[in-house]
């Protein structure tokens, strides 16, 4: 099992590609003061859902991977379905690095062992995101 | 040569991710050798507090520090009497900046340099804000020294009352010409030098360097985290109070007044660590019997040979392509430095990667995060010629 599988770099560069909302209710800005990783979420929600996202990693692969996982099925989901999901997400984190393999969206991340100091990469996206939730 | 010296170091025959280590990271902390090892476990093992009590342990303690500090001190051309033990230079540039801040008020200047650590930037800017004193930088010419025709018009134009610089940058590895800035500046402005890289690279002598303050760890001279130096000149300690009090630092206390302890002692509040500057004491015993010379001569080696390789590495942009000391920190187009530190991590070879605590630094540049590999007189050009075939061929595959 290799961390930098050709999922995570494909992922990694696919990140790119989102688009601007049209109208920004949530925006947050946060960074891994350590590595100078940084990651600005813009979303568009409406009566609950997200309607429009967009993302922006100034990092490395893995945060860059993560933060397209998110990408994922975003558009469309409660804000209550999206709390959820990065709770389960960042528990899952927690599970690979206690040698509890998880089949869930962490899954790409399944080598994350190999470097357990690389867990804020992975994880920077999901904080970010768990914070613009909250400026609701 | 240098192979016998390695032997001694325990850490340099292990393996890492099931490759033989190559450490790349002792700008950021030494491995340590084994009699330093062995004598941090017997210092452990029987222990009293020092000038406390009337118990032979506790006077064996205070015998085992001091003589500890004289062999410090002489490291840097410093004696006992000079030298403030600390548990590092964050430590200790705190307790300089905090007791010599009270001395500064508004109008006054410090000078830093522009590729200054956090731990010495940030203790002058909480204090500017209390006290009111400025903060000014001094860019650094193309060779990463500082431009010492901007600091002079610096100079003539602003009150400056204290210069600090680190003596080795931990990004550059440039080592800035700490007498020509001294002559410089005169002898109104008081010289504080940062030698945490410096102090496992250069030779120092305090006296001849002409400063009025010098700061450093001992984790990076091959010695036991939590311990290190700040030599201040008589002169100028005897201008501020000590920025911390308590226990062991005191001549008298009542209820409503202290008096505290005049010289170096009133600047040593609480439990000193006394295992832990035995080790370091040895750690420079050790370090000396390998010899400057031929430290200096390997260094040499190291740093020519990767500033050759890496400069003709495509896709690699050195932060400056002429350092002193076998530290060399970079970007590479396409590549992540945390990707290519845990991709090198892999491979056995241990490197830094972030800002590397230099954060403006970086920022000016434009960079935000890069890699930085740091060599010690310990490591072998065998060594050099893997990284940078590693280098080579993870570059390629993952750019």
């Amino acid at each position: 099992m290799t961390l930098y599988s050709k999922e995570i770099l494909r992922r990694s560069k696919e990140v790119r590609d989102s688009e601007k909302p049209s109208m920004v209710t949530n925006l947050l800005r946060q960074s891994n003061p350590i590595c100078g990783d940084r990651v600005e979420w813009q979303l568009h929600i409406a009566n609950q859902e997200i309607v429009e996202a967009w993302v922006e990693v100034k990092g490395c692969a893995l945060c860059k991977a993560s933060a397209s996982v998110i990408l994922d099925n975003l558009v469309g989901s409660s804000t209550e379905q999206l709390s959820s999901r990065t709770e389960r997400f960042l528990t899952d984190v927690e599970g690979i690095l206690n040698d509890d393999p998880r089949m869930g969206e962490t899954f790409v991340f399944s080598a994350l062992p190999t470097a357990p100091a690389r867990r804020e990469c992975v994880e920077l996206p999901w904080h970010c995101l768990k914070e613009a939730l909250r400026q609701n | 040569m240098i192979e016998q010296y390695r032997r001694t170091v325990p850490a340099l025959s292990k393996c890492v991710n099931g490759k033989a280590l190559v450490y790349c990271d002792w700008a950021a902390t030494a491995q340590m050798p084994q009699c330093v090892l062995d004598v941090v476990s017997e210092s452990m093992q029987l222990r009293g507090t020092v000038r406390r009590g009337v118990h032979n342990l506790g006077a064996r303690s205070t015998k085992q520090l001091e003589q500890a500090r004289t062999t410090i001190a002489n490291f840097i051309g410093a004696t006992s009497s000079e030298l403030i033990l600390t548990s590092g230079t964050t430590h200790g540039l705190n307790m300089l900046v905090s007791s010599v801040s009270e001395t500064l008020s508004e109008g006054d200047v410090v000078l830093l340099s522009a590729v200054e650590h956090h731990a010495h930037l940030l203790p002058w800017q909480r204090m500017s804000k209390r006290y009111g004193f400025s903060i000014e930088i001094v860019p650094l010419d193309q060779y990463g020294k500082i431009d010492l025709e901007v600091l002079e018009r610096i100079l003539l134009e602003q009150s400056v009352r204290v210069i600090g610089f680190p003596m080795v940058s931990n990004v550059l590895g440039t080592l800035q010409p700490v007498r020509e800035i001294v002559d410089r500046v005169g002898t109104d402005v008081r010289v504080v030098v940062d030698a945490a890289q410096a102090v496992a690279h250069v030779p120092i002598n305090v006296s001849e360097l002409g400063i009025d303050a010098l700061v450093f760890g001992g984790h990076k001279l091959y010695g036991p985290l939590g311990t290190g130096g700040l030599w201040i000149k008589d002169a100028w300690r005897r201008e501020f109070q000590p920025s911390m009090v308590g226990g062991g630092a005191i001549d008298s206390v009542s209820y409503t007044n202290v008096v505290i302890a005049r010289g170096i002692r009133g600047f040593e509040p609480g439990t000193p660590n006394v295992t832990g500057f035995v080790g370091l004491a040895r750690a420079i015993e050790w370090f000396e019997n390998i010899g400057w010379d031929r430290i200096l001569l390997q260094e040499q080696q190291l740093r020519d040979h990767l500033q050759t390789e890496l400069s003709m590495i495509p896709k690699i942009h050195l932060m400056t392509t002429c350092p002193d000391i076998p530290l060399f920190t970079f970007e590479v187009d396409g590549l992540h430095a945390h990707d290519l530190g845990t991709l090198l991590d892999f491979e056995g070879i241990v490197v830094r990667t972030g800002h590397h605590c230099t954060q403006p630094f970086h920022d000016t540049k434009g960079v935000e995060s890069s890699t930085r590999i740091s060599m010690s007189c310990l490591n072998t050009l065998e060594e050099c010629v893997y990284v940078v075939e590693q280098l080579k061929r993870l570059i390629g595959e993952f750019t």
